[in-house]
Protein backbone atom coordinates (compact mmCIF):
# COMPACT_ATOMS: atom_id res chain seq x y z
CA UNK A 1 0.00 0.00 0.00
CA UNK A 2 1.31 3.46 -0.98
CA UNK A 3 1.22 6.25 1.24
CA UNK A 4 0.07 9.04 -0.87
CA UNK A 5 -0.42 12.46 0.33
CA UNK A 6 -2.49 13.73 -2.84
CA UNK A 7 -5.09 11.02 -3.32
CA UNK A 8 -7.79 12.88 -1.02
CA UNK A 9 -7.27 15.75 -3.44
CA UNK A 10 -7.17 13.07 -6.53
CA UNK A 11 -10.52 11.36 -5.69
CA UNK A 12 -11.85 14.83 -4.82
CA UNK A 13 -11.12 16.29 -8.66
CA UNK A 14 -12.43 13.30 -9.63
CA UNK A 15 -15.34 14.45 -8.36
CA UNK A 16 -15.34 17.35 -10.35
CA UNK A 17 -13.99 20.14 -7.17
CA UNK A 18 -12.68 22.64 -8.36
CA UNK A 19 -11.28 23.84 -4.98
CA UNK A 20 -9.73 20.64 -5.36
CA UNK A 21 -8.18 20.76 -9.08
CA UNK A 22 -6.59 24.02 -8.23
CA UNK A 23 -4.86 22.83 -4.59
CA UNK A 24 -3.49 19.93 -6.68
CA UNK A 25 -2.08 22.12 -9.57
CA UNK A 26 -0.45 24.46 -7.00
CA UNK A 27 1.10 21.47 -5.52
CA UNK A 28 2.64 20.36 -8.84
CA UNK A 29 2.65 22.95 -11.48
CA UNK A 30 5.61 24.36 -10.85
CA UNK A 31 7.82 21.22 -10.85
CA UNK A 32 5.88 19.68 -13.75
CA UNK A 33 6.73 23.29 -15.61
CA UNK A 34 10.46 23.52 -14.27
CA UNK A 35 11.21 19.87 -16.09
CA UNK A 36 9.39 20.42 -18.91
CA UNK A 37 11.03 23.53 -19.45
CA UNK A 38 14.59 22.14 -19.40
CA UNK A 39 13.92 19.03 -21.34
CA UNK A 40 12.17 20.84 -24.03
CA UNK A 41 13.44 24.33 -26.07
CA UNK A 42 11.48 26.99 -24.98
CA UNK A 43 8.73 27.97 -22.44
CA UNK A 44 5.74 28.25 -24.56
CA UNK A 45 6.19 24.47 -25.10
CA UNK A 46 6.51 23.64 -21.95
CA UNK A 47 3.60 25.21 -20.92
CA UNK A 48 1.53 23.20 -24.06
CA UNK A 49 2.96 20.18 -22.15
CA UNK A 50 2.02 21.08 -19.10
CA UNK A 51 -1.73 22.08 -20.07
CA UNK A 52 -1.48 18.11 -21.85
CA UNK A 53 -0.24 16.64 -18.95
CA UNK A 54 -3.35 18.43 -16.41
CA UNK A 55 -5.93 17.96 -19.52
CA UNK A 56 -5.05 13.88 -18.89
CA UNK A 57 -5.22 14.55 -15.04
CA UNK A 58 -8.53 16.06 -15.24
CA UNK A 59 -9.70 13.26 -17.24
CA UNK A 60 -8.18 10.54 -15.77
CA UNK A 61 -8.82 11.65 -11.84
CA UNK A 62 -12.26 9.65 -12.00
CA UNK A 63 -10.75 6.26 -12.44
CA UNK A 64 -7.67 6.36 -10.17
CA UNK A 65 -7.12 4.03 -7.80
CA UNK A 66 -5.66 5.26 -4.40
CA UNK A 67 -3.10 3.21 -2.65
CA UNK A 68 -1.86 1.61 -6.10
CA UNK A 69 1.09 4.38 -7.18
CA UNK A 70 1.62 7.46 -6.13
CA UNK A 71 -0.10 10.38 -8.32
CA UNK A 72 3.46 12.34 -8.58
CA UNK A 73 4.92 9.30 -9.94
CA UNK A 74 2.48 9.03 -12.65
CA UNK A 75 2.20 12.55 -13.23
CA UNK A 76 6.02 12.82 -13.82
CA UNK A 77 5.48 10.20 -16.31
CA UNK A 78 3.04 11.77 -18.08
CA UNK A 79 4.91 14.71 -18.45
CA UNK A 80 7.85 13.07 -19.33
CA UNK A 81 5.63 11.00 -22.20
CA UNK A 82 4.56 14.26 -23.46
CA UNK A 83 7.87 15.86 -23.68
CA UNK A 84 9.53 12.69 -25.45
CA UNK A 85 6.33 12.74 -27.58
CA UNK A 86 7.91 16.84 -28.80
CA UNK A 87 11.27 15.86 -28.92
CA UNK A 88 10.32 12.82 -31.49
CA UNK A 89 7.97 15.17 -33.83
CA UNK A 90 11.04 18.03 -33.39
CA UNK A 91 12.91 18.47 -36.45
CA UNK A 92 16.58 18.07 -35.32
CA UNK A 93 19.22 21.11 -35.09
CA UNK A 94 20.75 22.64 -37.59
CA UNK A 95 24.69 22.05 -36.95
CA UNK A 96 25.14 26.01 -36.39
CA UNK A 97 23.02 25.92 -33.25
CA UNK A 98 24.73 22.65 -32.17
CA UNK A 99 28.12 24.38 -32.34
CA UNK A 100 27.22 26.74 -30.00
CA UNK A 101 27.79 24.32 -27.40
CA UNK A 102 31.40 24.80 -26.05
CA UNK A 103 33.30 21.32 -25.83
CA UNK A 104 35.59 22.26 -22.92
CA UNK A 105 38.66 22.73 -24.53
CA UNK A 106 38.61 26.76 -24.94
CA UNK A 107 39.17 28.34 -21.77
CA UNK A 108 36.27 30.71 -21.48
CA UNK A 109 35.77 33.95 -19.98
CA UNK A 110 35.57 33.97 -16.47
CA UNK A 111 33.34 37.00 -15.66
CA UNK A 112 30.17 35.01 -17.26
CA UNK A 113 26.64 36.15 -16.28
CA UNK A 114 24.50 33.95 -14.80
CA UNK A 115 22.48 34.27 -17.81
CA UNK A 116 25.27 33.38 -19.79
CA UNK A 117 25.65 30.29 -17.61
CA UNK A 118 22.15 29.10 -17.29
CA UNK A 119 22.20 29.47 -21.22
CA UNK A 120 25.72 27.17 -21.61
CA UNK A 121 24.07 24.61 -19.05
CA UNK A 122 20.79 24.48 -21.09
CA UNK A 123 22.57 24.08 -23.81
CA UNK A 124 24.80 21.08 -22.79
CA UNK A 125 21.50 19.59 -21.51
CA UNK A 126 20.01 19.69 -24.62
CA UNK A 127 22.93 17.81 -26.28
CA UNK A 128 21.72 14.35 -24.24
CA UNK A 129 19.47 11.65 -25.09
CA UNK A 130 16.65 12.26 -23.83
CA UNK A 131 16.43 9.81 -20.94
CA UNK A 132 19.91 10.91 -19.76
CA UNK A 133 18.38 14.12 -19.56
CA UNK A 134 15.48 13.30 -17.58
CA UNK A 135 17.20 11.42 -15.13
CA UNK A 136 19.52 13.71 -14.58
CA UNK A 137 17.39 16.60 -14.40
CA UNK A 138 14.69 14.59 -11.77
CA UNK A 139 17.98 13.21 -9.52
CA UNK A 140 20.33 16.80 -10.31
CA UNK A 141 17.68 19.75 -10.99
CA UNK A 142 14.64 18.85 -8.87
CA UNK A 143 16.69 16.48 -6.26
CA UNK A 144 14.67 13.60 -6.18
CA UNK A 145 16.19 10.04 -4.86
CA UNK A 146 17.51 7.32 -6.88
CA UNK A 147 14.47 5.03 -6.41
CA UNK A 148 11.94 7.83 -6.82
CA UNK A 149 13.51 8.56 -10.00
CA UNK A 150 13.34 5.46 -11.38
CA UNK A 151 10.11 4.62 -10.94
CA UNK A 152 9.44 8.06 -12.62
CA UNK A 153 11.21 7.15 -15.67
CA UNK A 154 9.46 3.38 -15.29
CA UNK A 155 13.20 1.47 -15.24
CA UNK A 156 15.63 0.06 -12.54
CA UNK A 157 18.00 1.53 -10.08
CA UNK A 158 20.75 0.16 -12.21
CA UNK A 159 19.46 1.45 -15.42
CA UNK A 160 18.64 4.81 -13.82
CA UNK A 161 22.41 4.96 -12.47
CA UNK A 162 23.71 4.24 -15.57
CA UNK A 163 21.80 6.58 -17.53
CA UNK A 164 22.82 9.42 -14.75
CA UNK A 165 26.80 8.32 -15.24
CA UNK A 166 27.11 8.99 -18.69
CA UNK A 167 24.70 11.75 -18.53
CA UNK A 168 26.79 13.61 -15.96
CA UNK A 169 30.09 12.69 -17.64
CA UNK A 170 28.72 14.50 -21.10
CA UNK A 171 27.68 17.21 -19.25
CA UNK A 172 31.10 17.38 -17.66
CA UNK A 173 32.94 17.42 -20.74
CA UNK A 174 30.50 19.88 -22.10
CA UNK A 175 31.00 22.48 -19.46
CA UNK A 176 34.38 21.71 -18.10
CA UNK A 177 35.90 25.13 -18.79
CA UNK A 178 33.23 26.09 -16.11
CA UNK A 179 34.96 24.22 -13.74
CA UNK A 180 38.52 26.52 -14.08
CA UNK A 181 35.77 29.78 -13.49
CA UNK A 182 34.33 28.62 -10.45
CA UNK B 1 38.20 13.02 -12.58
CA UNK B 2 35.34 10.01 -11.31
CA UNK B 3 31.93 9.44 -10.79
CA UNK B 4 31.97 11.15 -7.86
CA UNK B 5 33.42 14.49 -9.34
CA UNK B 6 30.79 14.36 -12.37
CA UNK B 7 28.11 13.97 -9.42
CA UNK B 8 29.50 16.89 -7.61
CA UNK B 9 30.03 18.70 -10.49
CA UNK B 10 26.41 17.91 -12.07
CA UNK B 11 25.07 18.52 -8.65
CA UNK B 12 26.90 21.90 -8.42
CA UNK B 13 25.71 23.51 -11.90
CA UNK B 14 21.79 21.69 -11.61
CA UNK B 15 21.00 23.07 -8.63
CA UNK B 16 22.04 26.50 -9.46
CA UNK B 17 19.75 26.86 -12.62
CA UNK B 18 16.65 28.88 -11.81
CA UNK B 19 13.10 27.95 -11.85
CA UNK B 20 10.73 30.32 -13.82
CA UNK B 21 7.51 31.15 -12.29
CA UNK B 22 4.21 29.60 -13.09
CA UNK B 23 2.39 32.35 -15.38
CA UNK B 24 -1.42 32.98 -13.79
CA UNK B 25 -2.42 32.45 -17.91
CA UNK B 26 -1.24 29.17 -17.89
CA UNK B 27 -3.24 28.13 -14.25
CA UNK B 28 -6.30 29.75 -16.23
CA UNK B 29 -5.72 27.84 -19.13
CA UNK B 30 -5.14 24.32 -17.16
CA UNK B 31 -8.38 25.28 -14.94
CA UNK B 32 -10.45 26.28 -17.67
CA UNK B 33 -9.57 22.55 -19.47
CA UNK B 34 -10.82 21.71 -15.96
CA UNK B 35 -14.09 23.81 -16.07
CA UNK B 36 -14.98 22.32 -19.34
CA UNK B 37 -14.78 18.97 -18.78
CA UNK B 38 -16.62 19.41 -15.12
CA UNK B 39 -19.47 20.92 -16.93
CA UNK B 40 -19.59 18.31 -20.45
CA UNK B 41 -19.49 15.62 -16.92
CA UNK B 42 -22.56 17.23 -15.74
CA UNK B 43 -24.64 17.70 -19.04
CA UNK B 44 -23.35 14.31 -20.01
CA UNK B 45 -26.70 12.99 -19.60
CA UNK B 46 -28.33 15.52 -22.03
CA UNK B 47 -25.62 15.62 -24.52
CA UNK B 48 -25.62 11.12 -24.51
CA UNK B 49 -29.52 11.57 -25.20
CA UNK B 50 -28.99 13.77 -28.03
CA UNK B 51 -26.51 12.28 -29.37
CA UNK B 52 -28.59 9.01 -29.19
CA UNK B 53 -31.26 10.50 -30.85
CA UNK B 54 -28.91 12.08 -33.60
CA UNK B 55 -27.27 8.55 -34.42
CA UNK B 56 -31.13 6.52 -35.31
CA UNK B 57 -32.07 9.65 -37.49
CA UNK B 58 -28.73 10.19 -39.13
CA UNK B 59 -26.08 7.47 -38.46
CA UNK B 60 -22.95 8.34 -38.35
CA UNK B 61 -23.41 11.93 -39.35
CA UNK B 62 -22.10 14.85 -36.24
CA UNK B 63 -24.90 15.74 -34.20
CA UNK B 64 -24.86 19.64 -36.10
CA UNK B 65 -26.51 17.54 -38.96
CA UNK B 66 -29.52 16.04 -37.86
CA UNK B 67 -30.53 18.89 -35.68
CA UNK B 68 -30.24 21.62 -38.13
CA UNK B 69 -31.81 19.11 -40.34
CA UNK B 70 -35.02 19.09 -37.61
CA UNK B 71 -34.69 23.42 -37.51
CA UNK B 72 -35.43 23.60 -41.27
CA UNK B 73 -37.74 21.17 -40.50
CA UNK B 74 -39.27 23.03 -38.13
CA UNK B 75 -39.21 26.04 -40.53
CA UNK B 76 -40.83 24.86 -43.67
CA UNK B 77 -43.73 23.30 -41.49
CA UNK B 78 -44.08 26.59 -40.02
CA UNK B 79 -43.97 28.13 -43.05
CA UNK B 80 -46.40 26.00 -44.44
CA UNK B 81 -48.71 26.31 -41.59
CA UNK B 82 -48.69 30.24 -42.21
CA UNK B 83 -49.49 30.41 -45.92
CA UNK B 84 -51.01 27.20 -47.04
CA UNK B 85 -54.72 27.65 -44.54
CA UNK B 86 -54.93 31.33 -46.61
CA UNK B 87 -54.59 29.59 -50.36
CA UNK B 88 -57.52 27.06 -49.38
CA UNK B 89 -59.22 29.86 -48.34
CA UNK B 90 -58.81 31.45 -51.88
CA UNK B 91 -59.64 28.39 -53.99
CA UNK B 92 -62.92 27.71 -52.03
CA UNK B 93 -64.16 31.05 -52.44
CA UNK B 94 -63.47 30.80 -56.05
CA UNK B 95 -65.65 27.66 -55.85
CA UNK B 96 -68.43 29.46 -54.21
CA UNK B 97 -68.32 32.68 -56.72
CA UNK B 98 -68.84 29.97 -59.46
CA UNK B 99 -71.38 28.59 -57.87
CA UNK B 100 -73.30 31.56 -57.43
CA UNK B 101 -72.69 32.93 -61.09
CA UNK B 102 -74.27 29.51 -61.75
CA UNK B 103 -77.10 30.38 -60.24
CA UNK B 104 -77.67 33.63 -61.52
CA UNK B 105 -80.91 34.27 -63.43
CA UNK B 106 -78.83 35.30 -66.52
CA UNK B 107 -77.24 32.05 -66.95
CA UNK B 108 -80.53 30.02 -66.37
CA UNK B 109 -82.11 32.10 -68.65
CA UNK B 110 -80.35 30.77 -71.40
CA UNK B 111 -81.52 27.17 -70.33
CA UNK B 112 -85.58 28.04 -69.58
CA UNK B 113 -86.04 26.99 -73.07
CA UNK B 114 -84.94 23.84 -73.39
Amino acid sequence: MVIDPDTDLVVRVGKKDRAAAQALMARHLPAMLALARRMLSGQAEAEDCVQEAFLKVWTHAAKWQPGKAKFETWLYRVVLNQCYDRLRKKVPEPLEAAADVPDGAEAPDHGLEVADLVQEVDAALKTLPERQRAAVLLCHFQEHGNNEAAEMLGISVEALESLLARGRRTLRLKLSHLRASE
Amino acid sequence: MNDVDDTIFAGKLLKALPTEAVSPALERRILADFDRLALGHREGWMARFAAGWGELLWPGAPLWQPASLLALSLVVGLAAGAFVPASTTASSSTADQSFAIADTSSVMDLYKDL
